[in-house]
């Protein structure tokens, strides 16, 4: 076999593909040795609220901690006074992948402000 | 990127300079449209890593087997040859990250696993297209005088080689269409009588690309008649199927879908892999 003639330009564009694709390779294989099967598992967070004209906005910041991407995710934000329901409003993730955060409002006409609590969940979501 | 024959000289950092802007070219020229399909930047982050291994090692032997019978000359090493194609990994990889940033499909708040899902998938479209763009796209030289073609010339291609490059062109081509939803949708869709007129299509226009066409590197009937073209255009037809099942497997096509549904996948795939199948020739130099 013959030695290969490279130039320094060619030796250090392979130096660094070859530290690119072992980089690479290493961790698909730490992450396929690691990874769990859990189903999706949503984590829903929500934010401060800020008034835009006659709207309310509440940032929503959907998280899928699971080993699963999950699709469509319906998420519904509820004001909530004295066991009572004030306003509901809805949200739709259309991908959230593993360890991935997708980020939105929930947009209520109600102050968020007059509530006693909010309660947050997931409706539902399809696997792709 | 290419070996030189000139024993004991290094090519000139102008012409690998050279070589690498094709191989940029190429890439984007042959991937672009991947870049730029939804389906690509969400099967990344939501496939097993498992499945993206594969996909990396599939993609290696893809280029080694290519940059064997295409890419390079034809006495090239087969050091070089593992060089060229770690070369093209690593390009593909860098490219398709840089796309996906100005495309706003990266950024600071994704995870690793995120990021890399979604830059390993494209970056092996990309680096097919850097091998193909490096050793299709340029002028011809007189260095040239080594390549494959010319080894070949006393005898006729043997059937590993048809094979590979057939395998390769359908691939190139079915990698591109095979993660959309357009695939399943008419696998679904499509009628089992009209999935035949597909076949039947399809193999029509092997043939034609085949034999009666005059395309670069193609033979013509020659003497070997009729017999010659059906099994040659068999072959290849075959060649697509698989190439056509293989894409759609990795793209996760056939999971909680019929048997029916998945074989009218594969037909509607096959379709286009039957194109690159046939003009896999082409690819050589």
């Amino acid at each position: 076999m013959k030695t290969p003639n490279k130039n320094p330009l060619e030796w250090v564009v392979f130096f660094i593909s070859l530290l690119l694709l072992s980089g690479v390779l290493g961790y698909l294989v730490y992450d396929a040795l690691t990874i769990g099967s859990e189903p999706p598992t949503i984590e829903i967070e929500l934010g401060d609220v800020s008034a835009r004209g006659e709207q309310y906005m509440l940032p929503v910041t959907i998280r899928n901690v699971g080993d699963r991407t999950a699709e469509d995710v319906i998420v519904e934000v509820v004001l909530v006074r004295d066991a009572k329901e004030l306003e509901a409003a809805e949200l739709t993730a259309a991908f959230v992948a593993r360890d991935s955060t997708a980020n939105g409002w929930a947009v209520f006409s109600i102050d968020p402000g007059t509530a006693t609590s909010i309660e947050a969940r997931v409706l539902g979501f399809q696997q792709p | 990127m290419g070996g030189n024959e000139r024993a004991g000289a290094r090519p000139p950092t102008r012409e690998s300079l050279e070589e690498y802007g094709r191989g940029i070219a190429g890439g984007l020229l042959f991937s672009l449209p991947l870049l730029y399909t939804m389906e690509m930047w969400q099967f990344g982050p939501s496939a097993h890593p498992s499945r993206l291994l594969i996909y990396v090692a599939a993609t290696f032997i893809l280029l080694l087997g290519y940059n064997r019978f295409a890419g390079l000359r034809y006495d090239a090493s087969w050091s070089e040859i593992f060089i060229d194609s770690v070369e093209e990994i690593g390009i593909g990889l860098v490219l398709s990250a840089l796309v996906l940033t100005f495309l706003g499909r990266l950024d600071q708040t994704m995870t690793l696993s995120e990021l890399t899902g979604k830059v390993v998938l494209t970056a092996m479209t990309v680096a097919i297209g850097v091998s193909v763009g490096t050793s299709q796209l340029g002028g011809s030289t007189e260095e040239d005088s080594g390549s494959f073609e010319d080894a070949t010339e006393s005898g006729p291609p043997g059937i590993g080689q048809h094979l590979v490059l057939a395998f390769i062109g359908a691939v190139l081509i079915g990698g591109n269409i095979a993660p959309t939803e357009e695939v399943l949708l008419l696998g679904v869709e499509v009628a089992s009588v009209k999935l035949l007129g597909v076949i039947g299509a399809s193999l029509v226009l092997a043939a034609i690309i085949l034999f009666y066409s005059s395309f670069r590197n193609t033979e013509g009937v020659g003497d070997g008649g009729l017999v010659l073209v059906m099994r040659r255009t068999v072959v290849t037809y075959a060649v697509a199927l698989c190439a056509a099942a293989l894409v759609l497997w990795f793209f996760d096509r056939f999971s909680g879908i019929s048997s029916i549904h998945s074989v009218s996948q594969v037909v509607v795939l096959g379709g286009a892999t039957t194109l690159g199948a046939s003009a896999g020739k082409l690819l050589i130099k």
